[in-house]
């Protein structure tokens, strides 16, 4: 069990509003982006605005984007790594 | 188009850009490379946001006017200087309207509707046309970052047609918070200022600003033209709201368009003015698009590091830039640039070069995956009234010595081109076509809000997942139209009006960034809410590669994209979506849109698929559009359109109005001498069945759409059934179906059946 992996599952469904999707049936190391969950750049910003907003963890560059969001369980790693207390 | 078609010639040209307000400031700027873009100093943006962006400077707008409205005006006045007469006709690429106004007085908790009275796109527009004197219709296109291109590329069509002998075509937008925060979380602002072509670019500078030309259509060229406009190419890519198709084949499609348009050989061109944003993809895609038409390219350059992207206005800014490069041999610079992307191909222009070009070609890209590109040759080129293209170029000799034949009526009353309808779909608050029509038979209220699951029936969760209410009527109304059309091919080209656009997509938006402080919103609502989001989902869903064009004036939007689906139909075997439709949201409706007292929430609208018809065989739509201020009211102008009073009283069997201004008249008011209505049945000698559309299906500004589809099937059937016809069924008898929009901007649709004649 992951509390954090899934906490993302269902904020990540949500975010992009996968309403096919069941947030349980997201496999951690299946690619979220093109073949996949299929999500492209527009839910991928969708993601890092989330992100920073629940996590206070800013994304701002492709690179740490495309090693980011690989998959759920690199999220949830970075996010374990580099999560700020929620600004007041 | 016959040989004897007029030629359109630039004879005047105004700018307000980062580098100051007039062309002069704007010339000096391209002259000296200078980079004038920095943090804006009358949009408040937290400090962490301030980035640079590209503000006119030393330009306050007055008390009571939107920033976009003032800097609209002033461009407007200087295209116009030292003019005796009005244009014809004021078109215009408009994408955030009176929205910096709103914004603020939202925020501020405001909500008397009187003060988001200049909120719709379409009034800046209105407001230029007065200011200019112009009686004649305010077109407005909504089409993202093409906005202004596509403008002049209609202006181009109408002076072409003889439809008008002069149009002030122009973009504008001004700063404001959607759409610097929208690309902020897009992440497509270059924190550094925009540094297009170069290997570390890392996105667009936000700005603002206003190009106009004013455009006179003639046989030769006029003493005054500074250059002509030869051609225009519109395509779509469909193939995603911001991305553009990987290896520019769009844009290339569009170069190739407008090239052909023109009658020029792609090797006659001596400067390529880029859209060149700076962001990764764009620079990528046009890139590649520049090298597929020209192996060796000749000289090119973005001039965005010098205006920034001022959006809706870029096209209109560039069109400009383009009449001073082929007028004062002036090539500007590609500013900003360190190291030029190697993996681009391209060579920009790091200094001014003092050059004359013989043509120029000048790129505009949108949101959308709208794509329009114009064609530009210096005045002189083509006196002797003969082509001078190249050797085994394609030119066309469109020169002919000929005086251009001008209809009488050129500046009473526009009426568009005839177009056969294959399929129709309508939605209301009863439900889709059946639902509506059998309710509008019986002559019951449609009125209301269809619920979403009327709208997301029959579409896959995939394709609406990320879409808001607007978008997901357009596309339910586009699978039904398709429908009922059959074994027609997929539409080429997508013509939509509406009003306000996705207004829940822009209420989400500023909704949770004004709560967070202008920090966060949703990069996805930002995408949907500019007004061509929907009319790009039709393209992408339907594959329709063609011209894509959001037209949005208010009560006359769908009448207008309708018009301009006409103005642009083509052969017989490209199909034409064209609709309008606009929703109904419940905190921002009643501000922007608010309508007679009483009236129930409603919103849906209508969509059509057509073709330019052929003889008089099947169901034909004609849209008209008469002037707004003519001796006798735009009544007498709309009659005069439609051949006369006798003639509308045999070929209408019946009048669907649409009338805002009646309607929300006080009823003790309403005397017959204020009534429009009334003032048409005089005008017309009416004595036939007049139906209050706005009351069956709904108080909307697009509802016209919605009554036009309803038209064309009682039409098909041939009878107007008893509720509606006085208690028994009126035979048609051949006749056909006005749908009049009786508000203050006039408009109508003729629905003709088989045989009549428009």
């Amino acid at each position: 069990m992951d509390p954090l992996l899934d906490e993302l599952r269902v904020k990540l469904v949500e975010a992009v509003g996968l309403t096919d999707v069941r947030p349980e049936d997201i496999r951690p190391d299946e690619p979220l982006v093109g073949d996949g969950l299929g999500l492209d750049s527009i839910d991928i910003l969708e993601l890092v605005v989330m992100l920073e907003e629940d996590y206070g963890v800013k994304i701002d560059n492709k690179e740490l984007g495309r090693k980011v969001f690989a998959s759920l369980r690199s999220l949830a790693d970075h996010v374990r790594e580099h999560r700020t207390p929620p600004r007041s | 188009m016959t040989s004897t078609a007029p030629r359109a010639f630039v004879v005047g040209l105004g700018a307000l850009t980062a580098a100051g307000r007039g062309v002069g400031a704007l010339r000096a700027a391209l002259r000296s490379g200078v980079r004038p873009l920095r943090p804006p100093s009358r949009l408040s943006v937290p400090a962490e946001f301030r980035l640079p962006g590209g503000e006119v400077p030393d330009f306050d707008e007055p008390a009571g006017l939107p920033r976009t409205h003032a800097l609209a005006r002033e461009a407007a006045r200087e295209a116009l200087r030292g003019r005796a007469t009005p244009p014809d006709a004021v078109v215009l690429g408009v994408t955030t309207g009176g929205i910096g106004t709103t914004e603020r007085l939202f925020a501020a908790g405001e909500r008397e509707p009187a003060r988001y009275a200049l909120h719709g796109a379409g009034t800046v527009a209105e407001l230029v046309a007065r200011d200019a004197g112009c009686t004649g219709p305010a077109l407005t296109v909504a089409t993202a970052c093409s906005s202004g291109a596509v403008a002049l590329a209609i202006a181009l069509e109408l002076l072409r047609s003889g439809r008008s002998r002069s149009v002030l075509a122009g973009g504008v937008d001004g700063l404001c918070r959607l759409t610097w925060h929208g690309f902020r979380l897009l992440q497509l602002v270059d924190p550094r200022g925009t540094r297009p072509l170069d290997a570390d670019r890392s996105g667009l500078t936000v700005a603002e600003g206003a190009g106009m030309v004013l455009l006179v259509g003639a046989a030769e060229p006029p003493e005054d033209a500074l250059a002509e406009l030869r051609g225009a190419g519109l395509t779509c890519d469909a193939h995603h709201p911001t991305q553009p198709l990987p290896g520019g084949e769009g844009a290339r499609r569009a170069i190739v368009r407008a090239l052909a348009d023109a009658g020029i050989d792609p090797a006659d061109v001596g400067y390529v003015n880029l859209h060149g944003t700076g962001t990764t993809d764009n620079d990528a895609a046009e890139a590649a698009a520049v090298r597929a038409v020209w192996p060796a390219p000749p000289p090119v350059s973005s001039t965005k590091g010098i205006t920034g992207h001022p959006l809706a206005a870029a096209g209109a800014v560039e069109a400009v830039v383009a009449v001073l490069a082929l007028r004062e041999g002036l090539l500007p610079p590609n500013v900003g640039l360190g190291m030029v992307d190697p993996a681009l191909g391209l060579d920009p222009l790091r200094e001014p070069v003092d050059r004359f070009p013989r043509v120029v070609v000048s790129n505009s890209f949108g949101f959308g995956g709208n794509n329009a590109v114009l064609v530009f040759e210096r005045a002189d080129e083509r006196s002797s009234g003969l082509a001078v293209g190249t050797e085994g170029s394609p030119s066309r000799n469109r020169a002919a010595a000929v005086p251009v034949p001008v209809p009488r009526d050129a500046t009473r009353a526009w009426k568009g081109g005839v177009l056969e309808v294959l399929g129709a779909a309508c939605l209301s608050g009863a439900g889709g076509t059946e639902a509506t029509l059998a309710a509008f038979r019986a002559g019951a209220s449609c009125a209301g809000t269809a619920a979403d699951e009327v709208l997301t029936a029959g579409l896959p969760p995939r394709v609406v997942r990320r879409i808001r209410r607007l978008p997901r009527m357009a596309l339910a109304l586009s699978e039904a139209a398709r429908d009922a059309a059959g074994a027609t091919g997929a539409p080429r080209s997508v013509f939509f009006g509406t009003a306000w656009g996705p207004l829940s997509e822009t209420h989400e938006f500023l909704a949770a960034l004004f709560a967070s402080g202008d920090r966060f919103a949703s990069p996805t609502d930002f995408v949907g809410s500019v007004h061509n989001a929907p009319a790009g989902g039709l393209a992408i869903r339907h594959g329709a590669s063609g011209p894509n064009v959001t037209a949005t004036a208010g009560d006359a939007s769908f009448e207008q994209a309708l018009f301009l689906a006409s103005l642009f139909a083509r052969g017989e075997d490209e199909p034409i979506l064209a609709g309008g439709a606009d929703e109904f949201h419940p905190v921002l409706s009643p501000l922007v849109a608010p309508t007679e007292a009483g009236s129930a929430a409603a919103d849906g609208g209508g969509l059509l698929v057509l073709r330019r018809a052929n003889g008089t065989r099947g169901i034909r739509v004609v849209p008209v559009i008469p002037a707004t201020d003519h001796g006798g009211g735009p009544w007498s102008a709309l009659v005069e359109a439609l051949g006369g009073a006798e003639a509308v009283r045999a070929r209408f069997g019946a009048v669907f109005t649409a009338d805002p201004a009646a309607t929300s008249r006080p009823a003790a008011a309403d005397d017959a001498a204020a009534s429009p209505r009334r003032e048409f049945g005089e005008q017309a000698h009416f004595e036939g069945p007049v139906i209050d559309a706005r009351r069956l299906l709904g108080a909307y500004a697009t509802v016209s759409a919605a009554a036009t589809v309803v038209a064309v099937e009682l039409v098909r059937a041939g009878t107007l059934p008893a509720a509606l016809a006085g208690g028994r069924d009126l035979p048609l008898e051949g006749r056909g179906i006005l749908v009049a929009s009786l508000g203050p901007r006039p408009a109508a649709i003729a629905v003709l059946g088989p045989g009549n004649a428009p």
